[in-house]
């Protein structure tokens, strides 16, 4: 078969390939190099049945001995690719530096506990974080808690003190592995400055010692 | 001291210096760096596009040894610490040796992937550019019978005005 064309629609046809190209081709190149969305990883701790309430039981914060606290921590990566997370847990008192967001920096105090998991892109990570503080002492007004269980397992050691027991805290600490920096890093540098994900829930424990 | 003395302890220095870090080579590597370095193997899978969810479940079997032992470490369990961090050095171990196998899978998977998209692009145009002649032609065909028609109309008003 011949085909007859007329230069008339032989431009209408050549221009319409070459915008399918242009189109095609920008369609293409997306779909092999999509563009990077907001990075970012999200950290939570929720109350017993998953909810943003009741951390404490009876809602009294102020713990006594062997008294069980149950929390899950969830950690959800949005950062485009694996990511190596750890979840530091640090039991501090109201004097204690908490990890300051403006410039990125970690609590000082030392990790009591550390939560390691490696999580692929958009996962949802859950884990329980049961705990009771099981040994406490006074000394001069101040209550040091020397005892905690975690999770089914017993540690003992000089935790925190705080004076007459009041206002510690159970700081969550999110770390991530940089490749760079070849180790774990708590802050991403953002146009807006580092970014660090952490949160803090306070409690008593006047009755404890 | 004798200047060949002083040669001498010069050498013994520079020997033991360059055999430092040979020695430190040698010493087991630690066990959340043998982690970093199996996470950065499997982090380059997919960065490439491709996956690996059985290693990375191996991955996190291994943390999660290294979690428990640093537990068992913390409560003077030393003897069981130094177990768990055996095992999740073997699959730490097991995981490296797996990467560059997977990492290879992954990169002939992207390239074929790109391939196939790449190759999509002219055929996409072919066909489209078909679609539309295909339709510039029936349109021209439907352009003309029109016109054959209104002829024909002429025709028949003629007649009426005769």
């Amino acid at each position: 078969m011949r085909l007859r064309i007329k230069p008339r629609d032989l431009r209408y046809v050549l221009t319409f390939a070459l915008l399918m190209t242009i189109i095609s081709s920008g369609a293409a190149y997306r779909a092999l190099y999509p563009p990077a969305s907001e990075q970012y990883f999200a950290m939570w701790i929720l109350g017993p049945g998953g909810f943003a309430q009741h951390y404490y039981p009876g809602d009294n914060s102020n713990l006594r001995l062997n008294e069980p606290v149950n929390w899950t921590i969830g950690v959800q990566n949005q950062m485009g690719g694996l990511e190596y997370v750890v979840v530091e847990v640090k039991i501090i008192n109201s004097t204690l530096l908490a990890p300051n967001s403006t410039t990125g920096t970690p609590s000082s105090a030392q990790p009591t506990l550390e939560f390691t998991r490696v999580l692929v892109q958009n996962e949802t990570w859950s884990t329980p974080f049961n705990w009771m503080i099981i040994s406490a002492a006074s000394k001069n007004g101040s209550t040091s808690i020397t005892g905690l269980s975690i999770n089914g397992e017993r540690l003992e050691g000089q935790f925190a003190s705080a004076s007459s027991g009041l206002n510690f805290r159970m700081v969550f600490e999110l770390w991530f592995y940089e490749a760079s920096a070849n180790g774990l890093v708590f802050s991403q540098p953002t146009t807006v400055g580092p970014r660090s994900v952490w949160t803090q829930i306070w409690f008593n424990a006047t009755s404890v010692a | 001291m004798k200047a060949s003395t002083w040669l001498a302890l010069l050498a013994a220095t520079l020997i033991i210096l360059s055999a430092a870090p040979y020695a430190l080579t040698q010493q087991p590597e630690p066990i959340n760096t043998l982690s970093y370095r199996a996470f950065s193997g499997l982090a380059l899978i997919y960065q490439q596009g491709g996956e690996s969810p059985e290693l990375v479940a191996k991955l996190n079997q291994a943390v999660g040894l290294i979690d428990e032992a640093r537990m068992k470490s913390l409560q003077g369990d030393n003897a069981g610490a130094s177990n768990l961090q055996t095992q999740a050095n073997t699959i730490l171990t097991d995981i490296l040796n797996q990467t560059p196998l997977a990492q290879q899978t992954a990169a002939n998977q992207r390239t074929t992937s790109i391939w196939i998209t790449v190759s999509l692009v002219p055929l996409a145009v072919l066909l489209s550019t078909l679609l539309f002649y295909a339709s510039l032609a029936a349109w021209r065909r439907y352009e003309k019978s029109q016109l054959y028609k209104m002829q024909i109309v002429g025709v028949v008003r003629d007649e009426i005005e005769d």
